[in-house]
């Protein structure tokens, strides 16, 4: 199953809210009628938030079935596979979990970019782990896949791509966690200034100032790669 | 910006690498998850005694001021249905609505899952239920202070977090009643013989059934037929934290009946009882039930009578508050 890391609606509309886009959060009002005949009904993503900042754990099943594809699609595409993914999906989610108990100045807007962004900082702060303790360079997270090495490219051109991607997440490790963050969030998950400002917390301005620097640090990092003879 | 041509070069193995959702590779343990999420989200009892009573002063004044619209957030049920679709069946009317996905759900009328669908009911105190394919049970009384799930057909997995001694859980299936004590337990009725048996998997339940009373701690099993057992005269216990104990349930015996059998170890009965006969739980179902499908099928008075035959002849049954529920209902909207 390939996931798509496209924006979508998360949680279905509930009786009397008219369908919004995906990621646009609910006025706030509660749903709730004192005179309704209770009935089951769907769930709305604002419910949902507030119900997981409360502590319920039915909202935090919804929320993981709705937020894994996001947070499955940054963690694999920034660190391929690692022995300790399992771990890393979990830590995400608990981050999740914090950040929604927390005051906010503002709503979340686009949930999957949102949480997105939490993985993408896992997914960092695990790659400069890993640095840190040489285990990068062990074969079982050398970024191939079982279906790469049956029937994949050449041999060359695997190890090309592992040398690569190796170089790739030691520069993001080394760059400024802000810029690094940027750039995984528009660039290789796709998101849009706007949506990558707000998961970040800040302007759009900020952000892409952000992914700019981001950009031009990765590029001089590439040229003094290239003039010591790296990929 | 700049040229982000050669940036998007660089970024190729990131960019173009597909994501797996399903291979062995990338499976993530959900329960784990689950469980990490609620020990995130749990309160933190760092605050200080003034914080504190500060804090309780403004929750009493936020429930005073907005019990009306709040309650139904707390009271609801989380329903999640993994594979296939679940069927609500609406207290007042009956009327059954196919449920989906996740879904809120107020603690009232009946769930029934598919011969091909599974369901699971999570409360906001901790409390979490795998309701099984096939499986039917009443969430009337889920929310009381004694929690109470009223297992009608198929298998129930419980999953229960540590609730104060005044605030028990419980099971009730035909002529058993399993009391949770803290643990991870399943109580499942045989489709053929009628027969509950119930399972622990963590910590130890309290089962009580026409024989008396069963303690099972984990792994154990218990098991019993429906089918009645004649029970010497027996007394409920000299203190018990459940009126069920001593009210409702039948009276036990010194040693579990023929028709009942422990299949492990860990089971043991706790003390013998004496007391008068009392009705079994089976009967007190059996004659729920009538007047509940008396009143689905629109015989209001025969289902009037039923509910107050019951409340007459059982009326420290743990089903009564469903029966005065029924009948409160029934005569509301009678013509």
């Amino acid at each position: 199953v390939v996931a798509s890391t496209e924006p979508r609606a998360l949680f279905a509309n509930t009786v009397g809210e008219t369908a919004r886009p995906a990621g646009v959060v609910s006025d706030g009002v509660l749903p709730y009628e004192p005179a309704r005949e209770p009935s089951a009904r769907a769930v709305t993503q604002s419910e949902v938030l507030r119900a997981a900042a409360a502590g319920q754990a039915w909202a935090y099943a919804a929320l993981y079935d709705e937020l894994h594809p996001f947070v499955a699609a940054a963690l694999q595409k920034i660190l391929h596979y690692t022995p300790d993914y399992d771990d890393l999906v979990q830590t995400s989610f608990e981050l999740i979990v914090r950040s929604l108990r927390r005051p906010r100045p503002r709503p979340i807007e686009n949930l999957g970019a949102w949480s997105s962004a939490i993985a993408a900082r896992v997914a960092l702060s695990s790659l400069r782990v890993k640095i840190r303790e040489r285990r990068i360079f062990n074969r079982d997270n050398d970024g191939t896949t079982e279906a790469e090495n049956t029937a994949g490219p050449a041999l060359e051109r695997q190890l090309d791509l592992r040398r690569e991607l190796r170089w790739l997440q030691e520069a993001l490790a080394a760059m400024h966690p802000e810029q690094a963050e940027a750039i995984l969030l528009h660039d290789v998950l796709g998101y849009d200034l706007v949506e990558m400002a707000r998961s970040m917390d800040v302007s759009v301005a900020a952000a892409q100032k952000r992914l700019s620097r981001g950009h031009i640090e990765l590029r001089g990092r590439a040229e003094r790669n290239e003039r010591k003879g790296g990929t | 910006m700049s040229d982000e041509a050669p940036v998007r070069a660089l970024l190729a193995p990131m960019i173009e690498r597909e994501v797996d959702l399903a291979g062995d590779r990338f499976r993530v343990d959900r329960a784990r998850v689950l469980a990490r999420m609620a020990a995130a989200g749990a309160p933190r009892r760092r605050w200080s005694a003034s914080v504190a009573a500060l804090a309780a002063a403004a929750a009493l004044l936020l429930a005073v001021t907005a019990a009306g619209w709040l309650r139904p957030a707390r009271d609801e049920l989380g329903v999640s249905i993994p594979t296939g679709s679940t069927v609500h069946f609406q207290p007042a009317t009956g009327e059954g609505q196919t449920l989906v996905g996740t879904r809120a759900v107020p603690p009232a009328g009946v769930l029934e899952t598919g011969a091909d669908s599974r369901a699971q009911i999570t409360t906001s105190d901790g409390l979490a239920i795998d309701l099984e394919s096939d499986t039917r049970v009443a969430l009337g009384a889920l929310r009381a202070r004694e929690g109470r799930l009223d297992l009608q057909r198929g298998a129930v997995r419980c999953k229960v977090a540590h609730r104060p001694a005044s605030r028990p859980f419980l099971v009730v299936a035909p002529g058993v009643a399993v009391v949770d004590l803290g643990t991870v337990f399943t109580v499942r009725i045989d489709a053929a013989t009628q027969a509950t048996s119930v399972s622990v998997e963590e910590g130890e339940v309290l089962v009580k059934h026409r024989g008396g009373e069963t303690r099972v701690s984990a792994p154990g099993t218990w098991s019993g037929l429906e089918a009645p057992v004649p029970s010497p005269p027996a007394a409920p216990p000299a203190s018990s934290a459940l009126p069920i104990a001593s009210e409702s349930l039948p009276p036990s015996a010194p040693a579990p009946p023929p028709a009942e059998r422990r299949e492990h170890a860990p089971a043991r009965p706790t003390s013998p009882r004496k007391a008068t006969p009392a009705p079994t739980l089976g009967d007190e179902s059996r004659l729920l039930r009538l007047g509940l499908a008396a009143e689905r099928q629109g015989h209001a008075q025969e289902a009037i009578s039923i509910f107050e035959q019951f409340l007459s002849r059982y009326p420290n049954s743990p089903l009564s508050p469903d029966a005065r529920d029924a009948l409160r209902r029934v005569r509301q909207s009678a013509p």
